[in-house]
């Protein structure tokens, strides 16, 4: 008998995206010592970059286009900070050579050093005007424009100087960042309790027998978080009106840019108006309002993706299939009353008759590439489904973590800062959906896009150099929960450039590995060794700085190769199946994106600021193909 | 030029002031003649303040002094007095009557006799001379604001002007007189209401302790039994609802500066870190959220609250004295 009612297709999550939510890691401790890798360094600023970059990024529309291919180095090298400090930034970087500490002007071009740090003050100035813009236009979106260029940084000589006045007179009552603030009078402790008593005891008889309750026995003052004493503040440097953000001191500079994007999201009446625009859409994704979501296919895993969408194709099917069925359904049919459900079930015939073309195996596979006549189908039966664009969809926007690449169980989230998600030009752009990304992957690996490409393409409007950040959301989770995060870093940088991105690439095989039976006892001991020491860390995070140290040492002597990475796989038991299969995610995702990543630096070494017009295109193709030549000989 | 361009213009009444002549010999002869002939007025009525609680019975002592004055100084009333002493009166007739029984009861005046003397400077001492319209109307305020109970937080309103314990003895005496002060319905009402809002205030805390302490892991766990409305848009997502409710219970609800805390740790906790909505979010928006959070979670432990007997055979009596006391009032009136 043949099912009468169509099987639902609303209740359940076919979208794009798929929420990120903190329960994942809730009974998890994180096993980061296993992580442990010469290329990894603990950066503490990552968090304030990556919340900048994703400020810009969803906001590009205020932003100039000289910020929008900003890198992670860009920060980096524009304010100064170095990574591999627990708590703050490094007093420098050290040589690979010598022990020297080197600083980014003794291994960098000046001139690039300076184009970072006019990026940066320009950041400060866009920042600045939009917190201070006081437009209430409601057409925001299409009106929207750059706030600030770089032409009006480089020729006004006060552009700083209103803009910093005004905001000294409004930071204070719009709240200081933590960093900022007078943490010596007030102890965390202190802040709970009520601190003063007003009078010294509660009150005696009522003075109603009626209602005899005391309502106020007592009044409590409190402490309140005071921003530093004046003489201490940064934003009151005199110079800040003169230099901009380099005024103040490198650690000094995200922070006051960090609070700036906080304080800007608040107040400035075209981010506000923006935000509620992506907050108030008529419908909700179907997962609800989450704190934060991202692509299916980087959640999930490219293969879940794509079972995901041929069983909702499935589902679809049997929808158009029972409908076409009903009496009055096929009365209209044959009257011609519904051209457009017939068209739909020629559709899907024809679908049906490929499939039947094509071996058992092959048929999934199959179901994919028939993706342009299957959105045909979905189209009046669900708005998204696994395998759409999930940036392309403004509702996702506002929660959307852009930067993410990947969860994995027991260990964190990976994310690849890179901007340019949204005015994203074909080419240049990653973030899209799954089956034009991995033909993109394909495109630049078997490089029919180069370097040259890429500069005819606009790809400098792209960011070029790039690093992979691991945050140990675990253990972040936990202090949450907790209460007592302050000071603790979670950030990580795991490789910076190709050359260390191949490294990492390599490492995550030895992670991804399943244990060797052979190694089956030493492991053992290695592993409870390790968890007790991951329970120190968790506990006191002073000893950290030490347990590394001692763990590399034993390390070398132990093994035979000089390598100081861990090499050990994850624990063999069942509960970290899944870890390694996300790892192997990672590691997918990570191998397509090698050669893209690679194309962009190459991009920068060749062609460096370089602006293509039309004169400098022809020349310089005329010239690729001497450096073609060149290279292939 | 004659007028030197600096000249300004004294203002009008200066320069009156300079030319008064009158004004300068009357000061300065004293010529002692009263610049009106005096004529007897009808004494105004003493000012009697239903808030200063004196004994009503001291109104009547007044008024028979205040005729007898009248009839020392051989007034004669007029409609003026009559209104001044009974009210707007739209019945011309009325009026006429009223007049008369005022033309009688001055003519009839008699001085107060040696006892009344006694009784008026004993009552007079009786009440509470000493407060003012304003610092009752502050007395008002503060017994809504903290509670009528919360003697010393009242105190510390009026605190140049009155001590702990002339405050606390004026209460006193106003709960137990309430219906002899004018407008008493009104005051109390008000009172009633703020000291809803306290209690409102301490429920709403009480069950948030009682909500949080529930779960081990409350950021990760907690959910509500009656959620927010779905017909409205959910913008906050439950985590951060749940982040809220923390930082609720954290600080406290009597704090009035909560939600500019709540603001700062969203912005500290590094799980929000890049969550733009929540970060931007003001604290009056954090306020307005959060009362509709613990608006559902009143839901969930009003019914968990039962009314014991106790309490409820002491609503009863309460209502019952009230009614009483108003039958007794009305009683008096008539």
């Amino acid at each position: 008998t043949p099912e009468l009612n169509e099987p639902p297709v609303t209740e359940n999550n076919w979208t794009p995206n798929m929420p990120l939510l903190s329960s994942d890691f809730r009974t998890h401790h994180s096993v980061l010592s296993r992580l442990k890798n010469p290329n990894m360094r603990p950066i503490p600023y990552a968090g304030d970059v990556v919340k900048l970059m994703s400020f810009v990024n969803k906001f590009h529309l205020f932003f100039d286009s000289e910020l929008l291919n900003l890198s992670f180095q860009d920060f980096e090298i524009g304010l100064d900070l170095y990574p591999g400090s627990q708590t703050g930034t490094a007093s420098g970087m050290r040589g690979t050579d010598s022990q020297r500490t080197l600083f980014y002007q003794d291994f960098i071009p000046v001139k690039n050093v300076v184009t970072a740090q006019d990026k940066m003050n320009l950041l400060f100035m866009t920042l600045l005007k939009l917190t201070f813009s006081t437009s209430k236009s409601t057409e925001i979106q299409t009106k929207a424009q750059p706030q600030a260029t770089m032409h009006q940084l480089k020729t006004s000589k006060k552009v700083f100087t209103t803009l910093v006045r005004q905001l000294r007179d409004h930071a204070r009552s719009w709240g200081y960042p933590k960093e900022w603030r007078n943490n010596v009078v007030s102890e965390e402790e202190l802040v709970k309790p009520q601190s003063r008593l007003f009078e010294q005891d509660d009150n005696g008889s009522p003075v109603d027998p009626k209602n005899p309750e005391i309502l106020t026995s007592n009044i409590y003052t409190w402490y309140h978080h005071e921003a530093v004493p004046l003489e201490k503040d940064p934003l009151q440097n005199p110079d800040l009106e003169k230099k901009g953000i380099l005024a103040l001191e490198p650690r000094d500079r995200i922070i006051c840019l960090r609070a700036l994007t906080d304080w800007c999201g608040a107040q400035s009446p075209k981010i506000r108006t923006e935000t509620y625009h992506l907050s108030h859409f008529k419908r909700d994704p179907a997962f609800g309002i989450q704190t934060s979501h991202a692509p299916r296919y980087l959640v999930e895993g490219p293969d879940m993706t794509y079972a995901q969408f041929n069983k909702l194709c499935s589902v679809i099917q049997s929808r158009y299939e029972i409908r076409s069925r009903k009496k009055h359904v096929k009365k209209a049919l044959r009257n011609g009353r519904r051209p457009d459900l017939a068209l739909k079930l020629n559709i899907l015939k024809d679908i049906k008759g490929r499939l039947q073309e094509v071996p058992k195996e092959d048929r999934d596979e199959t179901n994919i590439s028939l993706y342009n006549k299957w959105s045909k189908l979905f189209d009046g039966e669900i708005l998204d489904n696994p395998l759409s664009d999930p940036y392309e969809d403004e509702l996702y926007k506002l929660r959307q973590q852009e930067f993410f690449i990947g969860r994995v169980p027991h260990i964190g989230d990976f994310f690849l800062p890179r901007l340019q998600t949204y005015p994203s030009s074909p080419l240049i752009s990653t973030f899209l959906d799954l089956r034009n990304l991995e033909s993109l992957f394909q495109d630049y690996a078997n490089g029919s896009i180069d370097a040259f490409t890429l500069f005819e393409n606009h790809g400098q409007t792209m960011s070029c150099q790039f690093k992979i950040l691991y945050r140990d959301t675990p253990t972040m989770l936990r202090d949450v929960a907790a209460g007592k995060y302050s000071g603790n870093n979670y950030w990580y940088e795991m490789c910076h450039d190709c050359k260390t991105l191949e490294e990492f690439l390599e490492f995550l095989d030895y992670k991804i590995t399943p244990g060797d039976p052979s190694q089956d006892k030493p492991t053992g001991q290695e592993q409870s060794k390790e968890s007790q020491g991951e329970n120190v860390l968790n506990e006191t995070p002073a000893a950290e700085s030490e347990k590394p140290k001692e763990t590399s040492e034993k390390k070398v002597r132990g093994m035979t190769s000089t390598s100081t990475i861990n090499k050990h796989p994850l624990p063999k038991e069942a509960r970290f199946n899944l870890a390694r299969k996300k790892l192997k995610y990672l590691k997918d995702f990570l191998s397509g994106m090698l050669p893209v990543l690679r194309v962009f630096e190459q991009l920068k070494d060749q062609y460096g600021f370089m602006k293509p017009g039309k004169r400098l295109l022809r020349r310089s193709q005329r010239r690729g193909v001497n450096y073609d030549n060149g290279a292939v000989g | 030029d004659i007028i030197s361009p600096l000249w300004i213009n004294p203002t009008k009444r200066e320069r009156k002031e300079n030319y008064s002549v009158d004004g300068y010999y009357k000061d300065v002869l004293q010529t002692g003649r009263a610049s009106t002939p005096s004529h007897p007025r009808m004494p105004r009525p003493h000012a009697f303040y239903s808030h200063q609680l004196q004994p009503p019975q001291l109104k009547m002592l007044y008024e028979k002094e205040r005729m007898w004055t009248a009839k020392k100084t051989e007034y004669e009333p007029n409609m003026d007095d009559v209104k001044a002493t009974y009210g707007d009166i739209t019945d011309e007739e009325e009026r006429n009557k009223k007049l008369e029984l005022l033309k009688i009861s001055i003519s009839n005046a008699q001085p107060l006799t040696e006892e009344e003397e006694k009784l008026k400077s004993e009552w007079e001492k009786e009440g509470f001379t000493n407060w003012t319209k304003t610092e009752f109307r502050k007395f008002i305020t503060a017994s809504g604001k903290y509670g009528r109970n919360s003697i010393y937080a009242i105190s510390t309103e009026l605190a140049p002007g009155k001590t702990v314990d002339e405050v606390r003895e004026y209460a006193k005496a106003f709960w137990s007189n309430v219906e002899r002060v004018e407008d008493y319905e009104k005051h109390l009402k008000f009172i009633e209401a703020e000291e809803e809002k306290i209690k409102r205030v301490k429920l709403q805390q009480e069950a948030l302790r009682r909500k949080i302490s529930q779960y081990s892991n409350p950021l990760c766990d907690l959910k509500l039994k009656h959620p927010p409305s779905t017909n409205n848009k959910r913008t906050f997502s439950e985590e951060e609802d749940r982040f809220i409710l923390l930082m609720l219970f954290k600080y406290g609800l009597d704090r009035e500066d909560v939600y500019e805390l709540t603001r700062d740790e969203i912005r500290d906790c590094p799980l929000f870190e890049l969550d733009f909505y929540f970060q931007s979010r003001t604290p009056v928006e954090l306020a307005r959220r959060a009362t509709t959070l613990l608006q559902c979670l009143e839901k969930e432990f009003n019914t968990g609250l039962p009314l014991d007997e106790d309490l409820q055979n002491r609503l009863k009596e309460e209502d019952e004295s009230g009614k009483r006391a108003r039958e007794e009032m009305e009683k008096e009136d008539h």
